[in-house]
């Protein structure tokens, strides 16, 4: 079983990425660690804006500063240690109808010095029964580029397609659920260029190194509920289920439930997950059970004014 | 090698659970004034985004899943 633990501080105040949330900047420090010796630290900075009233844009950066055990530790039991660093930007816009209508484009590029991702998303939300409902769907295009650090010649490409529908139902004035459907085909490379595995060959007295094949095509599917229940004015609570299936015979089920607390301008909370999975043919060395703990502390100016009784 | 049953059951019993969920839920009514404990930052999906955006990634890379994490929102009434 693997432990993770997640810790995030945000220095300002609270910024939604819902499209219907307030205009401000945000400072965040999240910290993630667990007992496979990976560590990431990650700043992040993120601002949005109304350009007119039915016009926002937004944007965002996150550097990731990695320190990990060598990716073929669980293959080949390197001793080596990694670390490197990811940058990632974001922009995105969205229009407002009169209709409680929103209608977002957005573009997501992450560098590494062995990776580089791009996403194009389009989104469009609307709400319906006199905002008692909410429909969503979002398609993202994204194209991935592998080298590697070992071989410069090496260059292997990944394009995807994701579609997501979603809705959030209001079911009393204290609670919400969300439904999620998430389909995912990716096609092209999936492989890492550093794993490898070690072949013991009988007629050779050294072993063989192959390296990582995987298919070329994966499609997947994931259906996520989620409940959110506001406890008392102050607490609230949320428990969460995906299931995830996919054509590489990866089978997933994860659980998770919130707790959260308003003190004065700061909001409080701790995250209980818990993953299990069944790789059955995947060559990517999974753990089957995880187990994840994530505090969080935020300060916000509206806590202390929506605490309505 | 895709195993094509396991699928077309995933997916039917998706919209299945979407379907129900719509049925059974959509006659609930919540008038806008009696919204307040919803329009709590604490009630916004996610709650958390620099934690959500964070997490999610760190969780796509260690478990080789993902999906279905972003949620559509609640009509909290809060703009």
């Amino acid at each position: 079983m693997r432990l993770q633990l997640t810790l995030l501080v945000v220095l300002t105040r609270v910024l939604h990425a819902d499209p219907s949330g307030e205009p401000g900047a945000n400072v965040s420090l999240h910290v993630y660690a667990d007992d496979d010796h990976v560590t990431v630290v990650s700043p992040s900075a993120s601002i949005r804006a109304d350009v007119t009233p039915r016009l926002s844009m937004s944007a965002d950066t996150t550097v990731d500063v990695v320190s990990a055990a060598s990716v073929d530790v669980l293959t080949s039991a390197s001793p080596h240690t990694v670390n490197e660093q990811r940058i990632e930007l974001g922009l995105a816009s969205t229009y407002r109808t009169q209709r409680a209508t929103w209608w977002t484009l957005g573009v997501r590029g992450s560098h590494e010095h062995d990776y580089d991702a791009l996403r194009l998303r389009a989104s469009a939300k609307t709400e319906l029964a006199q905002r008692n409902t909410t429909l969503q769907i979002d398609y993202v295009f994204g194209h991935d580029g592998v080298t590697s650090m070992m071989d410069r010649s090496f260059h292997r490409e990944r394009t995807s397609h994701e579609l997501m529908l979603g809705t959030s139902q209001l079911l009393s004035r204290r609670g919400i659920v969300d439904v999620v459907v998430d389909l995912t085909r990716a096609d092209g490379y999936h492989a890492s260029p550093y794993r490898q595995v070690v072949v013991d060959v009988p007629a050779s007295p050294l072993p063989m190194r192959l390296d990582e094949a995987t298919p070329s095509l994966r499609t997947s599917i994931a259906i996520a509920v989620r409940m959110r229940y506001s406890l008392t004015p102050r607490w609230t609570t949320s428990a969460a289920y995906r299931f995830y299936d996919d054509t590489w015979s990866m089978l997933s089920h994860t659980v998770e439930t919130e707790f959260h607390r308003t003190i004065g301008s700061w909001l409080v909370g701790v995250t209980l997950r818990g993953s299990a999975r069944a790789p059955q043919r995947s060559t990517r060395p999974a753990t089957p059970v995880s187990l994840a703990i994530a505090l969080a502390i935020v300060r916000s100016r509206r806590c202390a004014a929506s605490t309505v009784r | 090698m895709a195993p094509a049953s396991s699928s077309k059951v995933s997916t039917h019993t998706a919209f299945l659970v979407l379907l129900v969920l719509l049925l059974v839920t959509g006659c609930v009514r919540v008038a806008a004034h009696q919204r307040g404990r919803l329009a709590a930052p604490a009630m916004q999906a996610p709650i958390w985004p620099a934690l959500f955006s964070a997490t999610d990634h760190v969780f796509v890379v260690r478990e080789g899943t993902g999906g279905a994490t972003t949620a559509g929102g609640g009509g909290c009434g809060c703009n």
